[in-house]
Parts: structure tokens; C-alpha cells; sequence
């Protein structure tokens, strides 16, 4: 069954974890440097993300650390998160190209250039 | 366990139980992190005083809503819940708006400067002193406004933060000048304090809504407040069957009845589903006001106030639980049959 369409949140959580694997509060200042500080995660929706991930199987478990008498989570993309991590790139990424493509050949109303 | 971890744990109540058995932990672990300070005076302050925000309260709120009612589809959220919400959000600031536009147009109308206009009655009129009350409705109002039309042009964040303004300043004026013991007061930071949740619930960038409708609606619904409003009071005392509350009852049950005669009603559960919001709402208006009423000792005469908001009440039940069944069976159909 194919996961459902890949939210921008849930994008970045697997960019993130495409990396090394993560805790918690490690993916939400992940995401935060990989959208400049423009998506800043709320511990409420990471774990709604994360909850779905590992149900559709995208995201697991890697190992668990003691941190300061606290268990510390951390998790880790897998195979199948990797693949669908991949697609939604390529999907993106031919949307940004078709875009920019009919982009170079408009221009405004005004007669502005788009940069 | 600190007092920090124990306010976050009390927010992640909400969350069903079975959730919170594989997760809670992880979840303070992560909330405790993120509020950590290199400055030791910081750290301590923050651990005995710090809560959680607004918007991780909000975040939590809203996880909790998608787990208990099934919400656990991203195209359920974003095609039925989101643009719902939206609906319904902006109808409750358009009801703020008017409320708002109306009570501004009134205390123009009752200083005496508006001219071509009847002269208000003598026991109505207002010195040059105005009371904090007065001044406090004209800043709400003068808010309500402003977060309308921001909602409207899509600007969230604006209406959110003018929002959490407004109510928190009508809590704080309504209790100092006594009237806590209002039901309509509680009520209404009750359901400003859900609108503003909801706001939360919206992404931030939400697109604007349709200008023209929404922004008709404005004078519109002004000027059948203002009508109602300017009427005085009978010489017996007996007070008017039509008021604000029984106003929203009517819309509602109007909006309602043409979404249900539709065909394509079926096919547009976001529609539904903000229609039992705003009836919901309204239930809780009419309720509260109608309490008032009867506790409130200058009001007499209201036989006919009270059958009237009866009769109100059933109307609006009577196409809500239609438009709640609607909403109902399209959240349990399957995503590929829904269209938003």
C-alpha cells in the first residue's frame, strides 16, 4: 500500500533522518537549519509526524541512550522511507524544474523581469 | 519531576492513552530539551515557572483531535477538517466583526455627532465621559475588525495575535467591572479562546477567503444588528423577541437549510461540518443569553423572548443533526470518495 502524500513537515522529518539517525529535539533543529529557520517544529506535531511515519513504516526505532536519568529516542530512516524520500525529491524537484522552465519565458503585467 | 514537566505532562492528557504509553515520554524528553538555558538562573526559573506555549498547547490540542477522531489521514485533514475550520473560523469573525461594527456605529450614533439621523432617546444618550466599559467595547470592536479583515486577505498571524488580544482584554475589563457572574461572559472567553485555538490550527500561510461575499456580508449583517438595536425598549418594559443571539440562530439555520437542499451537499463535507460548528456555537449563545435573561432582575416581560429562542433552538437542531450526519458519514467514507 502506498503511503499517503508526503506533508512538508513529514518531508523534512525524513530529510532530516536521511542524514544519521535522530532524537527528538535533534530532528526539530534539524528541520529548522534545513528550511533556514522558516518550519520550526512543535513537539505535538513532530510526533504526530513521527507516529505516522512508523506506522507506514518509514521511519523506526535505532537504538535508545540514557540522557540525564531520561530515555532519549532516537530514530532512523528506513529502507522504504529512503525510497519514498527519494520519490517525493524527484516529484518536487520535476515541479520546481517545469515551473522554472515556463517562469524564463513570462513576464508581468507590469513588464518586470522575474528574477 | 519539576513543575515544568509536570504542566506539559497535564497538556499531553488530552492525548488518548494508548498513544501516550508509547510516546509521553519521548515527547517531555523533547518539550524539556527544547526549553533548556545555558544560564543556570535561567534554567532554574524557567524549570519552577516555565509552561508550555500557546502554540505547543495548540499543537498538542490539535494532535489529540486528529487521534480521537480518526483524523489520521493528511488528506482528511487538509481536504474536510482544515478548510472547515477555516469556514467556521471566519463566520465566528465576521459575527465578531459585525458585533463590532454595529457597537461602533451605535456610540457614534448616541454622541449626538452623526447628523440627518433621528435624535437617540435622552435615557440612552452618553456624556463626553465615557465609562472603561465603553472605552474597552470600542478597542474590542475596533480589533474584531481589524482580525476579520486580516483573516480575510489570509494574513493568520495577524488575526491570531489581534485575537488573543481582544479576549484576553474583554476577560480582564468584564470581571474588574463585576461582571463575572455573567454566563454570557464565560461563555464568550470560553468560545474566544476555542476561535483562537482554531486560528492555530490554520497554517500560516492560509489562503485568503473570496473577498466579495465575505465583505458584503459585513454591512449586511450591520446593519440588521443596528436595526434590531435602535429600536427602544417598549413603555411596559416587556423586552424585544429579536436579539443578537437569536440573529446567529437565524443565519445559521438559513445557511444550513440551503447547503442541505443542495444535491451536491453530500459532496461537500467541509461545508457540513462547519455548519455544526457554528450550530453548535450558536446553541451555546442562545443558552448563555437566555440564562442572563432569567437571572438578570431588570428584564420582565420576557414570555416572549423565551419562546421565541425556544423555538430557535429547535430550528437550529433541527438542521444541524441533518448537516452532523452529513459530515459524519463523509469523515468514515473512504479518502478517494471525498471532495473537500
Amino acid at each position: 500500500m502506498l503511503p499517503q502524500a508526503i506533508t512538508e513537515p513529514a518531508f523534512l522529518v525524513l530529510t532530516a533522518l536521511a542524514g544519521e539517525p535522530r532524537h527528538g529535539y535533534g530532528i526539530v533543529g534539524e528541520v529548522a537549519e534545513l528550511s533556514q529557520a522558516r518550519v520550526r517544529l512543535k513537539i505535538g506535531t513532530l510526533y504526530g509526524v513521527l507516529n505516522r511515519l512508523v506506522g507506514e513504516g518509514l521511519v523506526e526505532l535505532d537504538r535508545e541512550e540514557v540522557q540525564q536519568g531520561r530515555l532519549r529516542r532516537y530514530y532512523r530512516l528506513t529502507d522504504a522511507g529512503g525510497r519514498a524520500l527519494a520519490a517525493e525529491a524527484t516529484r518536487q524537484a520535476a515541479n520546481a524544474q517545469a515551473a522554472t522552465e515556463r517562469l524564463r519565458a513570462w513576464r508581468p503585467a507590469d513588464g518586470g523581469r522575474v528574477a | 519531576m519539576n513543575r515544568l514537566e509536570e504542566r506539559y505532562r497535564s497538556v499531553l492528557r488530552v492525548l488518548p492513552a494508548s498513544y501516550r504509553r508509547e510516546w509521553e515520554d519521548d515527547m517531555v524528553a523533547a518539550f524539556l530539551e527544547s526549553m533548556a538555558c545555558d544560564d543556570p538562573d535561567d534554567a532554574a526559573y524557567v524549570v519552577d515557572f516555565g509552561r508550555p506555549s500557546l502554540a505547543e498547547t495548540a499543537s498538542v490540542i490539535a494532535l489529540a483531535a486528529r487521534l480521537r477522531l480518526g483524523i489520521g489521514e493528511a488528506r482528511l485533514w487538509s481536504a474536510v477538517w482544515r478548510p472547515a475550520i477555516h469556514l467556521a473560523v471566519l463566520a465566528a469573525l465576521l459575527t465578531h466583526a459585525v458585533l463590532g461594527a454595529a457597537y461602533l456605529g451605535i456610540g457614534w450614533w448616541l454622541s449626538g455627532k452623526i447628523s440627518g439621523l433621528p435624535a437617540p432617546p435622552s435615557e440612552w444618550v452618553t456624556g463626553d465621559s465615557l465609562p472603561l466599559t465603553t472605552k474597552v467595547g470600542i478597542a474590542a470592536s475596533l480589533g474584531w475588525l481589524v482580525a476579520y479583515a486580516a483573516l480575510v486577505s489570509g494574513l493568520r498571524n495577524v488575526a491570531r495575535g489581534l485575537a488573543v488580544a481582544v479576549t484576553a482584554l474583554t476577560l480582564a475589563a468584564g470581571t474588574l467591572t463585576g461582571g463575572g457572574g455573567s454566563t454570557m461572559l464565560w461563555f464568550e472567553f470560553g468560545f474566544d479562546v476555542l476561535l483562537v485555538l482554531s486560528l492555530a490550527a490554520l497554517p500560516a500561510h492560509t489562503p485568503p477567503a473570496r473577498r466579495l461575499p465575505w465583505l458584503v456580508a459585513l454591512p449586511t449583517g450591520t446593519a440588521v444588528i443596528l436595526a434590531i438595536s435602535v429600536v427602544p425598549p417598549a413603555p411596559d418594559g416587556t423586552v424585544s423577541p429579536v436579539d443578537w443571539p437569536g440573529v446567529c440562530c437565524v443565519a445559521v439555520v438559513i445557511a444550513a437549510a440551503v447547503h442541505l437542499a443542495q444535491p451536491a451537499a453530500r459532496a461537500r463535507p467541509a461545508v457540513s461540518l462547519a455548519l455544526v460548528m457554528l450550530a453548535t456555537a450558536v446553541l451555546g449563545v442562545r443558552a448563555a443569553t437566555l440564562l442572563d435573561y432569567l437571572r438578570v432582575p431588570p428584564f420582565i416581560h420576557i414570555e416572549g423572548l423565551v419562546i421565541v429562542s425556544l423555538v430557535q433552538i429547535a430550528a437550529v437542531l433541527a438542521v444541524g443533526i441533518p448537516a452532523a450526519l452529513l459530515a459524519g458519514g463523509a469523515l468514515r467514507r473512504p479518502v478517494a470518495s471525498r471532495a473537500g
